[in-house]
């Protein structure tokens, strides 16, 4: 069994290893970056550090992270590459996935999204998309 | 410095300091004779000193400490009281071993004075008391043993008293400052702790009573103990230092926060609380940053080794020389340049000094120098590494570069010489015939130079073929907290790293567009008869696209980004203040940010990179020059923006410039005997075809209602500069010819229309210098093409 850390950004359910973030959190002050990636939302000060937000509805190319209510949350992961957020639209639970449920990603993931999502695992009810984080905080993006 | 000279070094200051706390427990113990942490200590300080200076071949010094040492430890067994005669010979005997000192820090000897009185008399006291002890049997035997084995068993005790001592400076401990105030707290450390060698409050006060009771040596006790000696170090963990300085880059922060409040208070009493915190603050910070502080002759001890190691390994005889190894510069920079500086070590004793037959046909000292400079200048360190060697042959440097496509042919030829010298540090260049394990690979000084830019440094190449070639570098002093200047732009606030700032313009521009010239689209500002370029920082960084031409005050960042001054046009200026730099990720590389900082209230903000704000622009060029500053009294870069110009008028009174170089004549040529063939004007001149350019009627028009030359009724015979352009000649005509200038160019800007080389400012006014063969261009894009002979030996 693994553990995935869940969100929902637009209408996707996604899910992302646990052992990947550091935690979750909302944060209302972001300084943007001109010139940057526009998946690249801005900069977040988390306690003294600096971590690089990232907007996965852009990145995932279903409309910016908070289009829905306003409100958005930060998963913090920690990495090789220090400090970055996923800005996503909701947090979820932490739910067990078994291995052995992972399958291909729905064909209904178009676009970059069909990229970024390596597979789904079936919960009761829905599908949790399990996306590929490394290539999500690519730097090309 | 031998190795054996730093030991001695070590011990004299070791020992001095162990001597200061002396003097000053001496004094407690007179007080408090029961006080067995005083004498222990006092005990192992004479210990310390007789076993390191019996290893050191100090006879008398160890032949007196040997007596004192015997003394103590009746002392401090109890067979021997402290009476007044035990305690004077005892600051006799500290006396004594702080005069040996001194002779030993100023010669190296022990000095010819006799001490065998004062050995006497403590030996005196000793034996009386080894009598007391016999008599006594609760004694211990400690001392005994001790006298009874005699020199050799001292011998062997050196190695654990010197461990000892390393031991306890190593666990230098603060507080150690404060023991005196506060015995209780300290009687409860460790005994290995209680002996630090701490810095003292008074080191005189000892001194004095040691005068007081043996008054014909004061002066010699008291000077030396004071001046050199008085010196106290004690090691720190790196580890503590970084945090502290971290601690204090947080309480910058809050401090900054702090003076920001206090603007919206009007509270005196906390405008002089905060003002004062602002004080402290700033004064712990330098101090702070001053621990972190090291040599650089660090990084230099290891090089006589290198250069002495590569050096056999080139065949070649380099002996290394070496200056400031004082000065200081922060560990981390130390650390990040380290790499750079060896390379540059490297490059010289590859490249740059000759093999001993190559040295010795030139008539140079068979024996090359390397030479290793180090100074600190305004906020940064100065390091010059120059060799004696062959220089940096420019035609062998331009060549390779050609090979390796750094350059094309056509630009070949308009490469000044420290542009060419320049080309070395492009990756992919190596000028050396092969391939050597050390260097030559084709990597390395551009590496060198990315490196020394990484930290905010700059490095120039100055050259002098044959004789010398010397790589300066500019290094910051640390890289851990800068002074910047706060912007804004869109409401987003902005550091500009007050490194590159040169000053602050402001002005207000009511009449919507006085003050900021519009050079053919591209915005310029006058700056005391300087052509300043002008950049938007909205329009820079994406904000808006289209600027309305409006009023209001227009303020103006001036920046230097490389040897390229520019202006930064902002929506407001705030405040200058200190921040601690933060990396940036990697998904904002590229970008002209040098990273971000947390400004006080706790928002982040990007720290703009200016040379790369300036590249991006277009107002600093690709092509760097490094050149030298105009006041290095070199006169090797004066050439590089030194030109003579034919200074002409056009018939609107604007200002253009021709290449004097490229002048052959200039000749008065009738209206009347301007022919046109193919639609070309031409003129007989000299037996030849002399085709013509209209200068006023080629150029692109900036202004639509400009007078033509020909417009003018008065006009009979017309100005025409004959010139060799591409080995051809061509005849521009001008409307007046004011003047030949020769000038430095010291600012300038691109061109902002075609058939121009670049623009600059001659006596308040901008000038457009012409690109000659772009003009031809214009006029005639068929004429080089056309293959007529050159008519001249051409250029």
């Amino acid at each position: 069994m693994l553990q995935y850390c869940t969100f929902w950004v637009g209408e996707l359910f996604i899910g992302i290893e646990v052992s990947r973030v550091q935690e979750v959190l909302s944060h209302s002050s972001i300084t943007p970056v001109p010139l940057a990636p526009v998946h690249v939302k801005g900069l977040i000060n988390l306690r003294g550090h600096i971590v690089t937000a990232i907007d996965m509805g852009l990145r995932l190319d279903v409309g910016p992270a908070g289009s829905a209510d306003g409100d958005m949350m930060h998963v913090i992961l920690n990495d090789d590459q220090g400090l970055l957020s996923l800005v996503v639209d909701r947090a979820g639970d932490v739910v067990e996935v078994d291995k052995e449920a992972h399958e291909d990603p729905p064909d209904t993931l178009q676009g970059e999204a069909r990229r970024l999502i390596r597979g789904a695992f079936k919960l009761e009810g829905r599908l949790l998309l399990d996306l590929d984080v490394d290539y999500a905080v690519a730097i090309s993006g | 410095m031998s190795g054996m000279d730093a030991i001695i070094k070590e011990f004299l200051a070791e020992s001095a300091e162990n001597l200061d706390q002396m003097d000053q427990d001496l004094v407690a113990l007179e007080k408090d004779p029961a006080n067995q942490e005083v004498l222990s200590r006092i005990f192992r300080t004479i210990h310390t000193i007789k076993g390191t200076c019996g290893f050191l071949a100090f006879g008398k010094l160890e032949a007196v400490t040997h007596s004192g040492e015997n003394l103590l430890s009746h002392l401090r067994d109890g067979s021997l009281d402290l009476s007044p005669e035990v305690m004077t010979m005892m600051l006799s005997m500290v006396d004594a071993v702080r005069k040996l000192l001194s002779a030993i820090e100023k010669t190296g000897k022990e000095g010819d004075r006799d001490y065998s009185e004062l050995i006497l008399d403590l030996d005196r006291l000793d034996e009386e008391a080894g009598e007391k002890k016999k008599d006594d049997p609760k004694a211990d035997n400690t001392s005994s043993t001790m006298r009874g084995s005699g020199r050799t068993s001292r011998i062997e005790l050196v190695p654990e008293a010197s461990e000892d001592a390393k031991e306890t400076e190593t666990l230098a401990d603060p507080e150690a400052a404060s023991k005196k105030k506060s015995p209780s707290k300290r009687r409860k450390k460790k005994e290995s702790q209680a002996i630090v060698n701490a810095p003292l409050e008074q080191p005189v006060s000892g001194g004095a009573v040691a005068g007081d009771i043996d008054g014909d040596h004061e002066q010699e006790i008291t000077a030396p103990t004071t001046s050199s000696l008085g010196e106290s170090s004690l090691r720190v963990d790196v580890h503590v230092l970084d945090h502290l300085m971290n601690l204090v880059g947080e309480l910058v922060l809050a401090r900054n926060q702090i003076l920001r409040l206090s603007e919206g208070i009007d509270d005196q009493q906390f405008g002089v609380a905060s003002t004062r915190l602002h004080g402290v603050t700033t004064d712990l910070q330098e101090a702070v940053m001053r621990t972190r502080m090291q040599p650089i002759s660090l990084l230099w001890k290891k090089l006589p080794r290198f250069v002495r190691d590569l050096s056999q390994q080139f065949g070649k005889k380099v002996d290394i020389q070496m200056e400031g190894q004082d000065t200081e510069l922060d560990k981390a920079v130390i650390e990040a340049i380290q790499g750079s500086l060896l390379h540059l070590v490297r490059n010289s004793l590859d490249h740059g000094i000759e093999t001993p037959e190559v040295r010795r046909k030139s008539g140079k000292p068979v024996t090359g120098i390397l030479r290793l400079k180090a100074h600190h200048e305004g906020g940064n360190v100065l390091i010059e590494v120059s060799d004696d060697g062959g220089g940096i042959d420019n035609e062998a440097v331009l060549k390779r570069g050609l090979e390796a496509g750094l350059v094309s042919e056509a630009e070949a030829g308009s490469l000044d010489p420290a542009q060419i010298r320049a080309l070395i540090f492009q990756a992919g260049f190596s000028t050396a015939r092969r391939v050597t394990n050390v260097s030559g690979r084709g990597v390395g000084l551009d590496i060198v130079r990315n490196n020394i830019e990484a930290i905010g440094g700059s490095v120039e190449i100055h050259s002098d073929p044959g004789q010398s070639t010397s790589f300066r570098l500019k290094i910051p002093l640390t890289l851990a907290i800068i002074p910047v200047v706060l912007v804004a732009s869109q409401g987003q606030r902005f550091a500009i790293p007050q490194l590159s700032v040169v000053e602050l313009v402001r002005f207000d521009d009511q009449s919507g567009g006085l003050g900021i010239e519009d050079l053919n689209g591209v915005p310029v500002y006058r700056l005391r008869g300087h052509l300043l370029p002008l950049l938007y920082l909205d329009e820079e960084l994406g904000f808006i696209t289209s600027r309305k031409p409006g009023g209001g005050s227009v303020n103006i960042v001036v920046l230097q980004g490389d040897d390229r001054r520019f202006g930064l046009i902002v929506d407001t200026i705030e405040d200058s203040q200190e921040i601690v730099v933060k990396p940036l990720g990697q998904l904002i590389d590229g970008l002209p940010y040098a990273g971000s900082t947390i400004l006080g209230e706790g928002a982040v903000a990007l720290i703009l990179d200016v040379l790369r704000l300036g590249l991006k622009a277009g107002v600093v060029s690709e092509a760097r020059t490094h050149q030298a500053a105009p006041d290095e009294g070199l006169e090797i870069a004066a050439g590089v923006d030194r030109r003579t110009l034919l200074y002409v008028m056009g018939p609107a009174d604007e200002r253009l410039a021709i290449d004097f170089s490229a002048v052959d004549r200039l000749e008065f040529i009738p209206v009347s005997d301007i022919e046109k063939v193919a639609d070309l004007p031409v003129v007989q001149y000299r037996d030849e075809i002399l085709q013509l350019v209209w200068v006023d009627q080629t150029l692109p028009e900036r202004r639509t209602k400009m007078r033509k030359i020909a417009d003018d009724p008065d006009l009979d015979a017309l100005q025409v500069v004959v010139c060799t352009v591409d080995g051809m000649r061509v005849g521009l005509i001008v409307y007046r010819i004011l003047d030949i200038i020769d000038r430095n160019m010291d600012v300038t800007r691109p061109a902002s229309r075609e058939g121009i080389e670049t623009c600059v400012v001659v006596e308040d006014r901008v000038t457009e210098i012409i690109d000659l063969k772009a003009l031809v261009r214009l006029a005639d894009p068929g004429f080089f093409e056309r293959g007529l002979k050159p008519s001249s030996g051409g250029r």
